[in-house]
């Protein structure tokens, strides 16, 4: 039986990090490549003041990219040898935790509202939010939360 | 407070300073769309007439070119398919809103002929609100409707006329 502490979990884990990584990188630079887009998401959502949207639009891709990345470098061998780094990849896991669990709210008070509005989630694609982008959030958050798990052990 | 949390606190605000830091710099190079020249306006009357692809059942699709050419001489109803927060924040001079949703309650608005053209525009070439009016509009017997390719994110990246109700952009 395998522990979690076990070098395969270690490394499913790690693997699991630069995969979380992997995706906050692809959704903030999707995100900064069609700002247009996301601003218009932003409005559909209908949760922020209009004069917030071009700030939050502007900033929020930045921090999912810097999110990613910092999930990335946390597991990178070198940086691991650091005695501040679990701190560091800890700290990046609540960041990702709380933009995910903010994202999960909104999305579900889109569905709460009936409104028809563009997921914006990877840049402005035609997903419309539902329950499909609402699950693949409640997954990413589950995994987070085993990172977080692991993280704490 | 221990050192563990003072890293957490340090990290988790640098993190959020840089990021706000970058949203600034960001939304100071967000292209701002200007008003088309007298003389880009004199060109495009000077084109040929307006040729778009006739619509046997359904919907077409109106390239950006030909859509500023039917707005400025006038040929064309624009319509907005967006929610009413995007088309307050900007929109083709003169369309008219009509969300997809709200479809049923909105087309009242609508006074003009079948056979007037229409053209339909959301956000972006991916959004899929000026498809599903689109195709309401042809269901209630309008004859000449079309999907404006790239929607108003390329009509503005394009510096096409663009109104707004709010002052900041």
């Amino acid at each position: 039986m395998l522990h979690f502490n076990s070098r395969v979990m270690s490394f499913i884990c790690d693997a699991l990090t630069v995969a979380l990584g992997l995706m906050w990188v692809y959704a903030g630079s999707m995100k900064l490549t069609d700002l247009w887009g996301l601003m218009d998401s932003l409005l559909q959502y209908n949760l922020l003041p209009v004069s917030w949207v071009t700030m939050a639009a502007s900033t929020l891709p930045w921090m999912e990219l810097l999110i990613g990345a910092g999930l990335i470098m946390g597991v990178l061998p070198y940086l691991k040898r650091v005695s501040e780094n679990r701190i560091f990849l800890l700290t990046m896991s609540w960041m990702s935790m709380t933009l995910l669990t903010v994202f999960f709210v909104a999305m579900y008070s889109v569905m709460w509202r009936g409104l028809e509005v563009t997921c914006g989630c990877f840049g402005a694609g035609a997903q419309f939010v539902g329950w499909v982008t609402i699950g693949r959030d409640f997954g990413l958050i589950l995994l987070n939360s085993v990172l977080l798990w692991r993280l704490k052990v | 407070m221990n050192r563990s949390v003072r890293l957490f606190l340090f990290i988790s605000v640098s993190l959020v300073f840089l990021s706000l830091c970058l949203g600034v710099l960001t939304r100071l190079q967000l292209v701002r769309h200007t008003m088309p020249t007298p003389e880009d306006i004199v060109q495009w009357h000077s084109l040929v007439d307006l040729h778009l692809p006739s619509v046997k059942s359904g919907y077409g699709d109106v390239a950006f070119e030909d859509a500023k050419m039917a707005f400025y001489t006038q040929q064309a109803i624009f319509i907005d398919a967006r929610p009413y927060e995007a088309y307050q924040r900007a929109h083709i001079p003169g369309a008219i809103f009509l969300y997809s949703k709200d479809y049923d309650v909105l087309k009242t608005k609508l006074t003009f002929s079948k056979d007037q053209l229409v053209i339909v525009y959301c956000s972006t070439q991916q959004c899929q609100m000026a498809n599903k009016t689109a195709d309401l509009l042809v269901k209630d017997g309008y004859r000449r409707v079309y999907v404006l390719t790239g929607g108003i994110k390329e009509w503005a990246a394009n510096q096409g006329d663009l109104e707004s109700h709010y002052v900041t952009f």
